[in-house]
């Protein structure tokens, strides 16, 4: 029994998993060095706090700003809440679900693919449980969310963060952060979105399967060129691509689960799951006045490549989690309410933000090449997300960025990989499915009816 | 006349683990004291609302773990502070050896504009523990030792017991009152008392 005990709490600190490294380890938290992958040069607790604040910023941008605005500093509360697991913070009943879902949860790096440090922002968000941990603190932060809102001094603030109640809806809490996981995980991916580049995935794949998909698809006339504007309207896109990943990338973790290292199944099973995406688009809401798009043709090359440099500095090693969630905040804005709202992504994809992106996905399909899609450089999965449309921008993007930054080397990028893992043999299978996914997105429009 | 405006005064307390730091911050805010050692983690504080010659203040106290070390809390954090209490266990010689530590890191972190003339307070603590037989720092040499370091306040305290708590807070308010600007008390009654006050700013305080 003791004995027992020992080993799993050296297992533990020392971040063993069935006798291999895994990502985290407690013992880091201690550390008064930077672990050897940082970049950024803080101590491995200092780095998952200021994680807590990425996500945080992703999934609440609000509170995010409020709390740095009141130059509340994640570790303050952090530290205590990260190397004890939460120990302080919860009764020892409570406490033990909390461990039960974090020590339940993989702790191995979520793809192998990730080993260079442009792969990732956070090392400690790379496995399931790092990613579990750091939301379980961000969940707990929503919780608090009112009155840390209310309260206009960072002590106010401080007094909340570091006396968390004790009356708490376990079950919701717990349930919020394993919605928050998946896209704990996904925000951990670089922001670049120039990753078509694999050598396995022909630049226009996306645009060719989206022309497939469209063909058998009913008919799409629409706007000449796709270009987002305005900021609702990204946004809320975006959040819709963002639960939509949510959703894949929980996919794929739960395909790590099984399998341990997720390769090339997990990923055609995000892939099919995206592959939704587009069919429920085409057939879902019947008509939506086409108001953005028409602008910026001619501005939109300039923009992309902007944007696309921009998005280059961005996805260097070096941003600090205040750049990157200054980005990420108007991006997943409405990623926030969903979770409070906890409904099912895929309720609230039909309800809010089918419109939106079927408006970029018609002229995706018309005009093949020429589609000037929103070089979205927020973010950070486009080929995650597999929305052909997105997808498709993307390449167009690069193929734009080829010719203007030549000399610039995207980053290494899993994201790539993935792609290039599936990329042909999905043809097929993309084909074979589209007739059921017209079903379903069929099913879905009359669902939203029904409301 | 006006109204008197509450200000914010942040205290940082700094020693080694187990010298009592908790307990006197938990003594002096609660009056309570508590045998079980409980190890800080990270940082905690306590606020106290305080009464200072007629006006009113909130006293942000932050307790710091011993076994903390300065960059996993960022400079941030010390930088605001407007006193730093140091704590030691008078029955420990080395929690008394590491005070000069303790100083200078903070100095370094805190990067204060005056750094000698920065509010520090020293408190030995456990001055109960076995009716002072166990005691190995005289109280001769941490008054030599605070001498050296530019008169800096001394207090010989016992959280367990209450003994001098109140008296070294005081104190410590008192001081990190002498780094405050005056600025902040009078909000804009009229715009010539809040030009008058920042002119004289830190010249009339120290």
């Amino acid at each position: 029994m003791e004995h027992d005990a020992y080993c799993m709490f050296e297992n533990l600190m020392n971040g063993l998993m069935n006798g291999a490294q895994g990502v985290v380890a407690i013992t880091d938290f201690y550390s008064l060095s930077p672990a050897s992958e940082s970049s950024t040069g803080l101590t491995p607790v200092r780095e998952a706090s200021a994680a807590i604040y990425h996500l945080l910023a992703s999934v609440d941008s609000s509170l995010h700003s409020h709390l740095v605005e009141l130059g509340v500093e994640p570790q303050y509360f952090a530290l205590r809440w990260l190397r004890v697991l939460f120990g302080r913070e919860f009764t020892l009943d409570n406490l033990l679900f909390i461990w039960d879902e974090i020590f339940s949860s993989p702790n191995h790096s979520y793809c192998t693919d990730i080993k260079n440090r442009g792969d990732y922002q956070f090392k400690v968000l790379c496995s399931p449980r790092g990613a579990l941990i750091l939301s379980m603190a961000v969940s707990m932060m929503l919780h608090l969310r009112s009155s840390l809102l209310g309260s206009e001094h960072a002590t106010s603030c401080l007094v909340r963060l570091l006396n968390f109640p004790q009356d708490i809806d376990l079950k919701n809490l717990i349930e919020k952060a394993k919605l928050l996981q998946s896209l704990a995980l996904e925000a951990n991916l670089p922001l670049s979105p120039l990753t078509g580049k694999s050598p396995l995935t022909p630049p226009n794949y996306w645009e060719e399967t989206w022309k497939m998909l469209q063909m058998s698809g009913d008919k799409r006339s629409g706007g000449s060129t796709v270009r987002i504007k305005g900021r609702g309207f990204l946004r809320r896109s975006v959040s819709d691509t963002e639960s939509n990943v949510s959703r894949t990338k929980g996919a794929n973790v739960d395909n790590s689960n099984s399998t341990s290292t997720s390769q090339p199944e997990p990923i055609i099973d995000e892939l099919n799951t995206t592959d939704i995406v587009p069919v429920k688009l085409i057939n879902s809401l019947p008509t939506m006045p086409i108001v953005h798009q028409k602008d910026c043709v001619g501005q939109g090359t300039a923009e992309i490549v902007r944007s696309t440099s921009n998005s280059l500095c961005e996805a260097g090693p070096h941003d600090g989690y205040r750049t990157t969630s200054a980005k990420i905040r108007d991006r997943i804005d409405g990623a926030r309410e969903y979770l409070s709202r906890n409904r099912p992504p895929s309720f609230r994809r039909r309800t809010d933000h089918d419109h939106d992106t079927r408006h970029e996905e018609e002229p995706c399909v018309s005009h093949g090449a020429k589609v000037v899609n929103e070089p979205d450089p927020l973010s950070v999965h486009n080929d995650k997300t597999d929305e052909p449309c997105q997808s498709d921008g993307k390449t167009d993007e690069s193929a734009i960025t080829d010719q203007t930054f030549e000399s610039v080397d995207c980053q290494p990028n899993q994201e790539h990989s993935i792609c290039s893992d599936v990329g042909p043999s999905l043809k097929v299978a993309d084909k074979e499915l589209v007739g059921t996914l017209r079903s379903f997105g069929e099913s879905m429009v009359e669902n939203i009816q029904g409301y | 006349m006006a109204s008197r405006r509450r200000t914010l005064l942040k205290v940082i307390i700094l020693g080694d683990s187990g010298v009592g730091k908790t307990s006197l911050m938990n003594q002096y805010v609660n009056k309570k004291f508590s045998n079980q050692y409980k190890a800080t983690i990270g940082a905690d504080f306590l606020t106290k609302e305080v009464q200072f010659e007629d006006r009113l203040f909130t006293l942000q106290i932050w307790d710091t773990a011993g076994q903390e070390r300065f960059q996993s809390l960022g400079v941030a954090f010390y930088r605001g502070a407007d006193c730093c209490v140091l704590v030691y266990d008078v029955n420990s010689m080395k929690s008394f050896d590491n005070l000069n530590n303790w100083r200078e890191e903070f100095l370094i972190q805190a990067s204060p504009s005056d750094p000698d003339n920065f509010p520090f307070v020293l408190l030995g603590n456990k001055v109960d523990v076995d009716g002072g037989n166990s005691r190995v720092v005289s109280e001769k040499k941490a008054k030599a030792w605070c001498a050296s370091k530019g008169n800096i306040p001394y207090f010989e305290t016992s959280a367990k017991d209450g003994i001098n708590v109140e008296e070294a807070f005081q104190c410590i308010v008192k001081n990190a009152l002498k780094n405050e600007p005056e600025e902040e008390l009078y909000m804009p009654d009229t715009v010539d008392v809040v030009g008058g006050n920042r002119g004289q700013g830190s010249s009339g305080c120290c």
